[in-house]
C-alpha cells in the first residue's frame, strides 16, 4: 500500500531543487559581507595610484579628488581649481584646530604630475600642513 | 491501493521564496555598495614641520622624466638604476631629495619613484615644497 501526499511531495521537490541556488546565494552574500567595505559614493571615479606603502587610511577633515583630466571635488562638492584656495581657507577656518586640519588628496594614476605638482602648491599656500595622498596596495604582477 | 492522506496530518514547510528573496536583496545590496579597494595614504608634511635645518646641509634634485629616466647631477640614469643616490646616503649627511618632474610624467610613475627612493632609504624627499 502506497501512501501518496500529492501536494506536498510536489512542493518539497520544488524546495528541494532550490538548495543549491540558496547555498550559492548565501556563500555570495556572506563573501561580499566579509570582504566588502561599504563606503560613501564619490562624486568622481578614481583610480588611484598604486604604493607600496603601509599606512592605514586615517580620518581626514577633507577630502580632495581629482581626476584624470584635472576636474576637482572638494567634500564631493564640485569647484573650479581657481577656487581651490579659496574652499580651502574656508574649510579651515571652519574647523576647530587649525594645526591639525588634515587634507585627503585623491589622485587618478594617470594624472599629469605636473598638475599634482601644482595642486599641492595651491595647498601648501592655503597653509594647510598635513596632507596625504591616498594610494592602492600594489598586487603582484606576474609577468 | 492509493490512499490519500488528510492534509490536517501532514507537517507544515515554511516556504523558502520569501527567505530566498530577502537574501537576493541583501546580495544585491552588499554588491553594489562594497568596495574592494584598500586604501593606504603617502602623507606629505609641510617642509618646515618635518625637517630641522640645522641638521640637513645639502639638497640634491632629482628630475623625472616621462621615460623612466631621472636626472641627478646633470646625467641621466634609468629609474631601477638608483646607485647615484644611495652613494650620497652614505655620507655623514642625509640631506633632501627634490623631485622634479618633466612634462609628460604621470602620478603612478612619481609615486613609483618615490617608492624606490624610499626602499633604498631616502629619508627626506620633497615634493613641490612639501615634504614626504
Amino acid at each position: 500500500m502506497i501512501v501518496v501526499s500529492s501536494h506536498t511531495s510536489r512542493k518539497n521537490q520544488l524546495d528541494d531543487n532550490m538548495i543549491p541556488l540558496i547555498n550559492i546565494v548565501f556563500l555570495m552574500l556572506i563573501f561580499f559581507m566579509i570582504a566588502g567595505q561599504i563606503s560613501s559614493s564619490e562624486l568622481l571615479k578614481i583610480q588611484p595610484p598604486t604604493s607600496e606603502q603601509r599606512l592605514a587610511l586615517e580620518e581626514h577633515d577633507a577630502i580632495l579628488l581629482v581626476s584624470e583630466d584635472g576636474k576637482l571635488a572638494f567634500n564631493n562638492q564640485w569647484i573650479k581649481s581657481d577656487t581651490l584656495t579659496e574652499s580651502l581657507q574656508q574649510s579651515i577656518t571652519e574647523s576647530k584646530d587649525v594645526q591639525a586640519f588634515k587634507l585627503l588628496v585623491k589622485t587618478d594614476a594617470i594624472l599629469p604630475a605636473n598638475e599634482l605638482m601644482d595642486l599641492l602648491q595651491q595647498v601648501r599656500a592655503a597653509g594647510i600642513l598635513k596632507v596625504s595622498l591616498a594610494t592602492q596596495t600594489k598586487t603582484k604582477r606576474h609577468d | 491501493m492509493l490512499l490519500e492522506q488528510p492534509m490536517a496530518a501532514k507537517r507544515r514547510y515554511i516556504s523558502l521564496t520569501p527567505l530566498i528573496d530577502v537574501v537576493f536583496i541583501l546580495l544585491l545590496f552588499f554588491m553594489l555598495s562594497s568596495g574592494f579597494t584598500q586604501w593606504r595614504q603617502m602623507d606629505i608634511t609641510a617642509a618646515s614641520e618635518s625637517y630641522n635645518a640645522d641638521k640637513i646641509q645639502t639638497q640634491h634634485t632629482l628630475i623625472l622624466n616621462a621615460a623612466d629616466e631621472y636626472e641627478f647631477e646633470h646625467r641621466h640614469y634609468p629609474v631601477t638604476k638608483l646607485m647615484p643616490i644611495k652613494q650620497k646616503l652614505t655620507k655623514s649627511s642625509p640631506g633632501i631629495f627634490v623631485v622634479a618632474v618633466a612634462e609628460g610624467v604621470t602620478t603612478q610613475q612619481l609615486i613609483d619613484f618615490i617608492d624606490q627612493l624610499k626602499t633604498i632609504g631616502v629619508v627626506n624627499v620633497s615634493l613641490a615644497g612639501l615634504a614626504l
